[in-house]
């Protein structure tokens, strides 16, 4: 038979036939009726041949060599590209600099992004930006894979067919005068932080008067900006300064993990907290919250307590501060048992010793809890100071109540266009059905999503925005601080910024570029005097990614004293709080694999999400981690894997929202559960705290993808912690190490540098930016829950998670861990092939081309800090690819790799040492990990120069060494956890 | 005294196969003498043997970065914009301006992906073109005139044993990931 025609008949075959093989065997290989003759035959026969073994390989040898040497002898042809032009300014093979503004959340932290021959690969924190200080937290560095993003919008569609600009800008300003001549125009946005913007949108409505603009946010702070109109009397954002909080309170506000701004916060509360460099004037943090947060776990007193209880903690703390201030103050009566009493009472009087240097937080979305707090703010002396009130003119921030009564009006069919930009009230809306209901009652839909989402599915026009990293824009930072977002590529499709489309559409011929110089002249120049002429002031705030025109208003506004309704209730049955987790947040990052993989720092849970039951809940459940539950309120119910957090508020589910996307790319797609249902509105504001849910246990098992199940240090002391008497130096540290053990190695000669890094356990926070800055450096692969699943994760830095204490209310340490370079290293011994070796600057050196995967090198790794390349990973999606750094090669299959201390960065610092004729030194460059740290826990340096920021933290704290028992003598060390205890 | 023949006999023919099976397989990978067919047939001995165009005029990038880089068309439209520009092969630089296309060059010097090397620190350093890229102005057609295996690096460096910073311990510690990560 022809092999055209059999394959053919396979076809029909394959069709009728849907059940897989398993193996070999359960297939019928005997009949003739599932192969042609002779066919199975022909494939098994060098097994089946009666050969003897010799016979045997000799053919296999022979069917080995030939494809082998046939394989050498071809060369593959490449193409090597030369710009047409060169930009000014470009050299291939050399890295340009741009400093720009995040837009992975709305904290809006300064950027500086690498781009190389013209494609940003990395982003890293901007050290000049007025708030963000230098740091960048995991999502922002992943924002640069979701630029390449294979799964965004090509080109605008017309009713899910391509079509061209020309032709949308031909048609939607038509249809936007018919639809504002039959009812209201919406544009739902997020928040707005760009003065600019709010500038394009206002021209718009010039044109369109029927428009309305709503901004949405699942997680909004909408409660939070209500409540300083009702005690303070202004519209205002408040900015929140921690540079002489000496006591900072949080009501479950994870304000170093998803609140508000968490690297701004992370980089003021590790300088606050410096034990050394404070001489003992260490920040106290005391964190009540239901849920285990990354900020809570960081806390020198954690107190869990029941989701629905953190409004009674906020009332008592209230009425004891007011009491401690002798100022009345209309607060509600509230009923607490003893010992959390004493604990809160404690607490208030340690704020009343630290007044006007302390700062009280709520993570709560209900106005009266955020009133109660700026009462406490008020009575401490705080506003003003450590809560400055910023005036919210050039920023539109979403307002719950708003969003309601527009789906309301939609439902009502009183809406006539809408117009979504980044928002996705279609994942995030509480109820989906309504959404749908609404959104079909709606004639025109627009979408200027970037890439597909549940809001733009049921879009009729689909015209795609840009990513920041293709745009222009600005953002309001607060008190006279602006940032700019500069595009760092051409946009990579036929996409354009949403603000051009809507200029485009309000008859405007001047572009966005054009527009925001045009306000910046206007209305940001002329409050400055430092700059003469216009240019120079532009081409300033484009270098500098910003610029700070001052003239924030130090005026103290007046504090009304405002009648307040919190519910102090006690919890009787369940709780459940919503939250965000530290890389997928409330969902729109929900198609980035590096964030899905990205494990959680405290449950250390990858790919999923799961309900969160306290030790006891569960036992008393009979659950443990991985049975699945059934979550229900009311008439909503999720069934989700069950996860045993220590440390979880009594009585309280916690279920993490932005899973379950239905319309995303291949990465996002169906991964975990939506929660967004058990969402209510309840008194104006989205709540995502409810009483009364069910947990009933439901049938099956669900493996969750974890990277971490052992919990406990079996009795090692790899984490260490040491009194605040000890760690200035006033008291001998307890514990005294022999740094002197008998070598069986020889010395190594001492080269000319001596690479180390000294971490410092009290100011790593868990928050995992460097987890992922590490992946976008170094070519770290993602490799998917199966894969995670059995120990394959490919992370060349880990942070690993240690409880002490009880399991109601355990103390957390964060430890990174990657390759500590040993001095004696057990590798290096064991390879045979002498592929990981040391270096005459004490690196171990991994030399991928000399590895042959035996892996004897992982087995004798105490550290398990080495991974290996069981297949190779996907680098294929021709988008994703460019994302990868060129610097740095992409390992294949059967390789080992591990940490190499950024061996190309220190090599491009040398380098840039050679060329000015001097030796490399500290500051000529940062490790990706070092540099991503927000908390700047992580120092980078030269041990053999005495003056290094590393050396001398060495020498001046109680610097150990992990495992020194062992004497492999790693380069890594780490200073002990200092806590502040009450 | 015949098997004591046949034996040596026997042995030599396995040495000569041995050492015929190394000198080739050390060949493997080795593209050195590739000369390839390019899109345009762009003359080096034209250029920088005939016109003395120094090297760094269209390879600027060598003396800043890693590579040396394939100069940007417009680079050539410097001189070709005056100068023969009613050739055919002209033409084509033309014609890639014009569609926005690159010209499509068949790369000659490539080495793998796990090797790190340097131009700017060569060039810098007052390392000739001619010293590893060969008689490049006497070249027709471009061709890779060293192996530019790893063995050759090195015995560069070592011939030049006598004048650290140059040689392989002072350039390089000696240490495999100064040119392999």
């Amino acid at each position: 038979m022809p092999l055209l025609e059999w394959m053919g008949t396979m076809d029909d075959k394959i069709k009728d036939a849907p059940k897989y093989w398993q193996s070999i065997d359960s297939q019928n290989v005997s009949g003739t009726d599932e192969f042609p003759s002779g066919f199975v035959e022909e494939l098994f026969e060098v097994v089946n041949a009666k050969k003897s073994r010799r016979e045997f390989l000799t053919v296999l040898g022979f069917s080995v060599a030939i494809p082998a040497l046939t394989s050498c002898n071809k060369i593959p042809v490449t193409k090597a590209l030369g710009f047409l032009n060169r930009e000014e300014g470009t050299v291939p093979g050399v890295a340009n600099w741009y400093a720009s503004t995040c837009g992975g959340c709305e904290a809006a932290c300064g950027l500086l992004v690498k781009t190389r021959e013209g494609r940003p690969i990395k982003v890293e924190g901007n050290p000049d930006s007025p708030h963000s200080r230098g740091g960048v937290c995991a999502v922002g560095q992943a924002t640069v894979l979701s630029l390449y993003d294979s799964a965004r919008f090509v080109q605008p569609l017309a009713e899910g067919k391509p079509t061209t600009w020309a032709e949308i800008d031909g048609q939607i300003p038509g249809l936007l005068r018919t639809a504002s001549a039959k009812g209201k125009i919406v544009l739902i946005t997020g928040r707005v932080s760009s003065p600019s913007t709010l500038a394009v949108i206002a021209r718009f409505r010039e044109k369109y008067p029927n428009c309305e603009h709503v901004p949405f946010e699942p997680f909004s702070y909408s409660a939070l900006f209500e409540s300083f109109e009702k005690t303070h009397g202004v519209r205002a954002i408040p900015e929140y300064s921690l540079s002489d909080v000496e006591t900072l309170v949080s009501i479950g506000a994870d304000f170093l993990g998803s609140w508000y701004g968490p690297v701004a916060f992370a980089k003021a509360y590790s300088v606050q907290r410096d034990v050394s460099k404070r001489k003992g004037a260490m920040l106290r943090h005391v964190q009540v919250e239901a849920l285990m947060s990354v900020a809570g776990s960081n806390a020198d007193l954690r107190v869990p307590v029941a989701a629905g209880e953190e409004a009674l903690v906020l009332a008592t703390l209230l009425q004891e501060v007011s009491k401690l201030s002798g100022r009345s103050i209309e607060s509600p009566a509230v009923q607490m048992d003893g010992r959390l009493l004493a604990t809160v009472r404690t607490v208030a009087a340690d704020l009343w010793k630290a007044k006007g240097k302390s700062l009280v937080l709520s993570g709560s979305n209900r106005v009266d809890d955020q009133m109660a707090v700026n009462t406490i703010n008020e009575l401490l002396g705080n506003i003003g100071r450590s809560v400055k009130l910023m005036p919210a003119g050039e920023v539109a921030v979403a307002a719950d109540g708003r969003f309601e009564n527009l789906v309301s009006d939609m439902v009502g069919g009183k809406v006539s266009a809408l117009l979504s930009v980044d928002a996705n009230p279609g994942h995030a809306y509480y109820s989906t059905e309504r959404w749908q209901n609404g959104v079909s009652k709606v004639p025109l839909h627009i979408s200027l999503a970037e890439a597909p989402n549940e809001t733009s599915k049921s879009a009729h026009y689909i015209c795609p925005g840009n990513h920041f990293l293709e745009s222009w824009n600005d953002h309001s930072l607060g008190g006279g601080k602006y940032g700019l977002t500069q595009p760092t590529i051409q946009p990579l499709r036929a996409t354009r910024m949403f603000q051009e489309s809507l200029l485009r559409w309000a008859g405007e011929t001047l572009d966005y570029y054009d527009f925001i110089r045009s306000h910046w002249k206007a209305q940001i120049f002329a409050r400055q005097k430092r700059q003469l002429l216009f240019e120079g002031f532009w081409s300033q705030a484009v270098h500098d990614g910003g610029i700070d025109v001052g003239g924030a208003s130090n005026a103290k506004p007046v504090f009304k004293n405002p009648r307040l309704v919190l519910d102090t209730g006690k919890s009787e049955g369940l709780d459940l709080i919503l939250y965000q987790k530290t890389g997928i947040r409330d969902g729109r990052h929900a198609n980035n694999p590096w964030l899905h993989e990205l494990p959680d720092p405290i449950t250390k849970v990858t790919w999923d999400n799961y309900a969160q039951l306290s030790p006891e809940t569960a036992s008393k459940n009979g659950v443990k981690t991985g049975d699945l539950i059934s979550v229900q309120k009311g008439n909503i119910k999720l069934t989700l894997p069950v996860l045993v957090q220590p440390g979880l508020g009594g009585n309280t589910v916690a279920i993490a929202v932005g899973y379950g996307r239905t319309e995303c790319g291949k990465a996002g797609l169906g991964v975990g559960k939506n929660a967004y249902p058990f969402v209510a509105f309840v008194g104006g504001n989205y709540q995502r705290i409810q009483r009364g849910v069910q947990i009933t246990k439901a049938s099956g098992h669900y493996e969750l993808a974890l990277t971490q199940t052992h919990h406990v240090m079996e009795g090692r002391d790899l984490v260490r912690e040491i009194s605040k008497a000890e760690a200035l130096g006033t008291k001998t540290a307890a514990h005294s190490t022999e740094k002197e053990h008998p070598s069986m190695w020889p010395e190594h000669k001492p080269g000319e540098n001596r690479w180390g890094m000294a971490i410092d356990l009290s100011k790593c926070t868990g928050c995992s930016a460097c987890v992922i800055s590490c992946q976008a450096e170094n070519n770290v692969p993602v490799v998917g829950r199966e894969e995670v699943l059995k120990r394959r994760e490919m992370h060349w830095i880990r942070l690993d998670r240690y409880y002490s204490g009880n399991e109601s209310n355990p103390s957390v340490v964060h430890q990174p861990i990657l390759c500590q370079h040993c001095e004696n290293a057990p590798c290096e011994t064991v390879c045979p092939v002498l592929a990981t070796v040391h270096s005459s600057d004490g690196l171990n050196q991994q030399v991928y081309n000399r590895c042959v995967g035996t892996r004897y090198c992982a087995n004798n790794c105490p550290y398990k800090v080495r991974r290996f390349n069981w297949f190779d990973y996907s680098h294929d999606d021709a988008w994703g690819r460019m994302a990868l750094n060129p610097d740095i090669v992409v390992r294949s299959r059967g390789v080992m790799e591990k940490c190499s201390f950024c061996i190309q960065r220190i090599q491009e610092g040398r380098l840039k040492a050679k060329k000015e004729g001097r030796k490399v030194a500290e500051g000529d460059f940062k490790v990706a990990c070092q540099q991503s740290c927000p908390s700047d826990a992580i120092v980078f340096g030269d041990l053999a120069d005495p003056n290094s920021e590393v050396s001398k933290l060495l020498e001046h704290q109680k610097g150990y060494q992990l495992l020194e028992e062992l004497n492999v003598r790693p380069r890594v060390s780490f200073l002990p956890k200092v806590r502040n205890p009450l | 005294m015949k098997k004591i023949v046949t034996g040596l006999l026997a042995l030599t023919v396995i040495g000569l196969l041995i050492e015929l099976a190394v000198v080739q397989a050390k060949k493997i990978g080795n593209t050195q003498g590739y000369e390839p067919d390019q899109p345009i047939p762009f003359s080096h001995k034209i250029h920088a043997g005939e016109n003395k165009i120094d090297c760094r005029y269209c390879h600027f990038a060598s003396e800043r970065g890693r590579i040396a880089g394939i100069p940007p068309t417009q680079l050539c439209m410097n001189c070709h914009d005056q100068i023969r520009k009613d050739s055919p092969e002209i033409g084509k630089l033309r014609e890639a301006i014009a569609s926005d296309r690159p010209v499509e060059w068949v790369r000659v010097h490539e080495l793998p992906a796990f090797v790190y090397f340097n131009h700017s620190e060569h060039v810098r350093g007052g390392v000739n073109c001619q010293q590893c890229h060969g008689p490049v102005e006497s070249m027709t057609r471009m061709r890779q005139h060293s192996s530019l295996t790893m063995g050759w690096c090195l015995n560069c460096h070592r011939d030049m044993g006598n004048a650290p910073p140059h040689d392989v311990k002072t350039a390089t510690g000696g240490d495999c990931a100064r040119c392999h990560y």
